[in-house]
């Protein structure tokens, strides 16, 4: 285990960019932020103005007001997650390759590590540990944003500026998000597996490797049942995501697509986000972790014998 | 003690090239052994069966352990360096004790840190930072605080310069060394370990053409240079290896007696040099 704490800390040391990427994001978003404020008391603008629209908000019931925070934090926050999901494609990619590209593979083997142990820190890398560093990221850009939204309330004379600070509204938001994260590295297991086992197999080149044969199978179905949109690769993709959604949060399928809400009927305002966790008993859930199982078999098998990329 | 590694009948195919051809040998403990080849001749690809980093047939134990099953196991006691260059180049330098000593039940920091405070390595620098040299000296200040009973060394000075290269044989000599520790080496340098080598191994095409230790090497082999007049004489006797020295003729001798040569002049043991040219070079040229 504590070979295990290591290994996955050594990955960390590695590969900064889980928390370096969305902190640089976050970061040009404060000073954007920043930038309108100051384009506004530049321009005159009455703090009467934007008082009189917090006022409303300010207004509201507590449960609502906290309703609305975590909507609002969770939408903060949702554009970090296209940075998460990119690093973490490109991490898993890179995560049997770097090291036989540049013969560092040779210092590691030369240490009584399994290939076993070494696969599976990547992995808990690149779907539990990397999310989140991304996550406590955020959180900071949250707490940042907040602040930054009382210094409004304060400067526009907004009574009740203090209420943003509500630390239950914003647990409420991090635990949805962590549960959000761990639902999203469940749905993404076997993809994740499948770019191991393409870095670990690639002498050169693993993007290709791992992007050209799914796409050859898409185009090549897609030729054989006449290009009529519908391929089964595609299809199991789009339904693991669809699907797992509303396995996950209170979301329903209807005619139009996914809503929010328990209860039958339309949009339900006062339901609100709410998680559940029929996902983790899912069948989706297992058939990617037996497909990841024999993926990532495959990359520890290949590991075995790689020692480098030449 | 036991003999730490016995290889019988190991062969490895890569393609329609026979890198590994039959080979038998077997390396007994407190010994260091010098593996010496040409390019391409198989030293790698033994090595790379002992240490469990390549498939192969036949049978190989190494301390006991199956290298292809048991290598887990195997490498808490056994250690390598493959190549000067292949600490990882993006950690620090106190990254890499920190790592090895969490990774590995037989590192001793404090002989870690005893080895680097002659060095003038810093601690927070990163590994690409460093020299050549200095990647070296980290490497082998890591290696030699692990208590290992074999360690391998793979061109452990290629591309070095002069100074880190005598360095590197001598402290490993003084500073790790003892009866419980083998280590095996490669190198093209073969001036540089001549001296410290107890055992001496040839391979070519696949095949070991020698497997002898110094000792032996001694009374078995020898070299005298000839007078031009006496050269047909000394041809009668079947030396394995004839070159021109300086107006005289150099033979070298395998299995002839030290009297019935030394009426030519002085009769010394060849270099290692020379004996691995004279048997891979064949006979008389």
């Amino acid at each position: 285990m504590k070979t295990f704490i290591t290994l996955v800390r050594r990955e960390h040391w590695e590969s900064s960019a889980f928390w370096i990427v969305p902190g640089v994001f976050g970061a040009l978003l404060l000073f954007g932020g920043l930038f309108g404020i100051f384009s506004l008391w530049q321009h005159g603008v009455d703090p009467e103005d934007v008082r009189y629209g917090l006022d409303q908000l300010t207004s509201l019931a507590t449960d609502e007001r906290r309703e609305l925070m975590k909507i609002a934090l969770l939408s903060l926050a949702a554009p970090f997650n296209v940075f998460l999901v990119g690093v973490t494609f490109f991490y898993a990619l890179d995560a049997l390759y770097a090291d036989r590209r540049d013969r560092s593979v040779l210092f590691f083997k030369s240490l009584p590590i399994s290939d076993v142990q070494t696969v599976l820190s990547k992995l808990a890398m690149a779907l539990l540990v990397g999310p989140a560093l991304t996550l406590a990221v955020v959180a900071v850009f949250q707490i940042a944003a907040v602040l930054f939204g009382t210094g409004i309330m304060l400067w526009s004379g907004t009574e009740g500026w203090y209420l943003a600070l509500d630390p239950v509204a914003m647990v409420y938001a991090w635990s949805t998000m962590a549960w959000a994260l761990f639902a999203q590295s469940l749905v993404y297991l076997p993809i994740v597996a499948w770019l191991m086992l393409a870095s670990a197999w690639a002498r050169k080149a693993p993007f290709l490797w791992a992007v050209v044969p799914p796409v050859a199978v898409l185009i090549i179905e897609g030729w054989i049942r006449r290009f009529d949109g519908e391929t089964a690769l595609g299809n199991w993709l789009a339904d693991r995501v669809s699907n797992a959604l509303p396995l996950s949060f209170n979301l329903r399928h209807d005619g139009d697509g996914l809503r929010i809400g328990h209860v039958d009927g339309a949009f339900n305002a006062n339901g609100g986000i709410d998680v559940k966790f029929d996902l983790l008993w899912s069948g989706l859930v297992w058939e990617g972790v037996a497909i990841a199982a024999v993926l990532l078999a495959g990359a520890v098998w290949l590991r075995r014998y790689r020692a480098d990329a030449e | 003690m036991t003999t730490l590694i016995r290889a019988k009948g190991l062969s490895k195919q890569y393609g329609t090239l026979r890198a590994l051809n039959d080979v038998s040998f077997s390396i007994e403990p407190g010994r260091i052994v010098g593996l010496i080849g040409p390019n391409g001749a198989g030293k790698t690809t033994a090595l790379k069966a002992i240490l469990g980093l390549a498939d192969f047939d036949g049978e190989l134990d190494v301390l006991g352990f199956d290298p292809r099953r048991q290598r887990h196991r195997m490498m808490q006691e056994v250690c390598f360096i493959a190549d000067v260059a292949t600490l990882p180049r993006w950690m620090r330098v106190q990254q890499a004790i920190d790592f090895v000593e969490s990774v590995h039940p037989r590192f001793r920091r404090d002989r870690a840190e005893h080895f680097l405070s002659r060095t003038e390595i810093r601690r927070d620098s990163k590994i690409k930072a460093l020299s050549k040299g200095m990647v070296t000296q980290l490497h082998l200040a890591l290696v030699m605080a692990i208590d290992a009973r074999l360690l391998v060394l793979d061109e452990p000075t290629l591309g070095l310069d002069i100074l880190f290269r005598k360095e590197f044989y001598t402290t490993l000599l003084s500073d790790y060394m003892d009866d419980d520790k083998t280590i095996i080496v490669t190198t093209h340098q073969v001036e540089e370990v001549e001296k410290i080598l107890t055992d001496l191994m040839f391979i070519h095409h696949g095949k070991i053409v020698l497997d002898v230790s110094m000792e032996t090497l001694e009374q078995q082999f020898s070299e005298v240079l000839v007078a031009p007049d006496q050269a047909a004489d000394a041809r009668a006797l079947g030396p394995i290896h004839e070159r021109e020295v300086f107006g005289k003729r150099l033979f070298i001798f395998d299995g002839v007696e030290r009297s019935r040569i030394a009426k030519f002049g002085e009769v010394h043991t060849p270099s290692v040099s020379d004996l691995f040219v004279a048997k891979l070079r064949g006979a008389i040229a």
